[in-house]
């Protein structure tokens, strides 16, 4: 059932999938809470867009998607401090203009093909060894700097007021978060693809905050149910020939499912046990 | 002992056009207990805001220990806890224990983790509160009453000498209440702590605190509730003849 594993594409795949599985719920836990999920998807349309641009002038395609996510998070902070709008329609108006890059781009250099459909759905066989070593370099840069953020993050994400009349510098962990969260979209979106990358970041989360108990619990479950959506999600697209991106949210999906059961059945219980 | 710790002097603030706060001058010393009182609109809030740097004042000058608020960085010398009891997320997935570690954010800095020492802060923070047997609950979970608490605890854990409570007795039964302020005079008595609470509950409040003060977009009165309760405090305050009714609680 393992021999898949001799195949260095499959390792690749693997390997770029876990670090995506351990980035992504990271960066979630913090959106999910504060009720900014909806970045995740303006940068996954961004990196669309950069993807694209990269297939038009022949740029390393994940390079393009890194640099145009970061201009991306530096004009949503300019946005959202220069002109009184709603961060809500801040994160639409991204979106609109991603997916029109994009679009453009795509039509302009005709790449209606496999490449690009292998960016959108994900892939098992295309994860390269250069890109392999640029996921894991932003990987560890993401990890270390939300470790290194993680009291203020929590904190932030609890209450923004209180942690700002702690005298908790508040809008650079804000910008920083936004930062984290391009370059987690830019590197998960190479397995998973950039239509479902989004789903990664907050559908384990949802799953785990069903079960959990504690604040740290809930990120500890939220890897558990990333990791096992990977792993069972590459399984399933390696022997079914499928798209990676579409198995492995269907795996995260069903661990919503399982853990919405869960909790329903422990609350009846807890009620039975009440009566009797 | 009685050096000023909150110095407010020629304070103003609007939001937009509309004036909320004008020419607040205000002092309060080292261990007083300070109630703030006036009706809903009257600015409360917003003086709060500035006194902990939320907002910005239009004019004067806010100094706290001495030190004007801007270049005021001892951020764990004051405890805020704000009007939360009713505003926060009820599905947050955190303890009681990790909602009052987080008091210590500021107060370790980016580098430095929490360790065994501010384990026992912690410890010592929800023992003097009475929560400690709520340690491992989820904080949506637990009553108004007891979320107040550990939102003292939170502002308590990082020692400060000043404790700053914005509405603290909504979303709050009566019998809590009682036990609120059992807890805040034992605060002051036992650790000195200056503390600053806004109210809109007069009554209460005036039998509790050490001096009031009456805001209504300006200062109206500082001084005794003996004092307040004796001149024509509330009907100014309130804009037309207000009869006092006095309640046991």
């Amino acid at each position: 059932m393992f021999d898949f594993m001799a195949y260095a594409f499959m390792q690749r795949a693997f390997m770029a999938g876990v670090i995506a599985a351990i980035l992504c719920p990271t960066i979630g836990i913090y959106l999910v809470l504060r009720r900014l999920s909806m970045i995740g998807e303006m940068f996954a349309h961004v990196s669309l867009a950069g993807v694209a641009l990269g297939i038009f002038s022949g740029i390393y395609p994940l390079v393009s998607a890194l640099g145009l996510s970061l201009i991306a998070a530096a004009l949503l902070e300019v946005l959202r401090r220069t002109s009184r709008i709603f961060a809500d329609l801040a994160i639409a108006i991204m979106i609109s203009a991603g997916i029109s890059l994009a679009v453009i781009l795509i039509s302009l250099s005709r790449a209606f093909n496999a490449d690009l459909f292998s960016y959108l759905f994900g892939s098992v066989i295309a994860v390269t060894v250069s890109d392999l070593k640029l996921v894991a370099m932003v990987g560890v840069v993401v990890l270390g700097l939300v470790v290194l953020f993680r009291k203020e993050l929590f904190y932030i994400a609890f209450d923004e007021e209180g942690a700002r009349a702690a005298g908790i510098p508040v809008d650079l962990v804000n910008f920083f978060l936004v930062i984290a969260t391009s370059l987690t979209i830019a590197v998960s979106m190479r397995v998973v693809g950039i239509l479902l990358v989004s789903s990664l970041i907050t559908v384990p989360v949802a799953a785990a905050l069903q079960l959990g108990r504690s604040f740290r619990q809930t990120v500890f479950l939220s890897y558990v149910y990333a990791l096992a959506a990977v792993l069972l999600g590459l399984l399933f697209a390696y022997h079914a020939d499928l798209a990676p991106g579409g198995s492995i949210v269907m795996v995260c999906i069903l661990l919503f499912a399982l853990s919405i059961g869960i909790k329903k059945v422990s609350v009846i219980g807890g009620y039975s046990r009440v009566k009797a | 002992m009685h050096e000023p710790v909150l110095e407010l002097s020629g304070v103003s603030f609007s939001y937009g056009d509309k004036a909320v706060l004008e020419d607040i001058n205000l002092i309060v010393n080292s261990g007083d207990f300070l109630g703030i009182v006036g009706p809903n609109g009257s600015g409360k809030s917003t003086l709060l805001k500035i006194i902990v740097g939320l907002l910005r004042p239009a004019t004067g000058t806010v100094k706290l220990f001495g030190i004007k608020r801007h270049l005021f960085r001892e951020w764990t010398r004051v405890g805020y806890v704000p009007q939360k009891v009713t505003a926060f997320n009820h599905g947050f997935p955190a303890t009681a224990e990790e909602v009052v570690m987080s008091g210590l954010t500021a107060m370790l800095g980016v580098f430095k983790r929490p360790g065994r020492h501010e384990r026992q802060m912690v410890d010592e923070a929800m023992e003097n509160t009475g929560v400690s047997q709520l340690r491992k609950r989820i904080i949506g979970e637990l009553s108004g009453g007891q979320q107040q608490r550990v939102f003292i605890a939170r502002a308590l854990v990082s020692r400060p000498q000043m404790l700053i409570l914005d509405e603290p007795t909504v979303g709050v039964d009566v019998e809590a209440q009682g036990k609120f302020y059992e807890l805040l005079a034992e605060l002051r008595r036992e650790q000195g702590i200056t503390l600053l609470m806004v109210s809109h509950d007069i009554g209460v409040v005036t039998e509790k605190v050490q001096s009031v003060a009456c805001l209504n977009k300006k200062l109206y009165f500082h001084g005794s509730p003996e004092d307040f309760w004796a001149g024509e405090n509330l009907s100014q305050l309130y804009g037309s003849p207000v009869r006092a009714l006095y309640h046991a609680h």
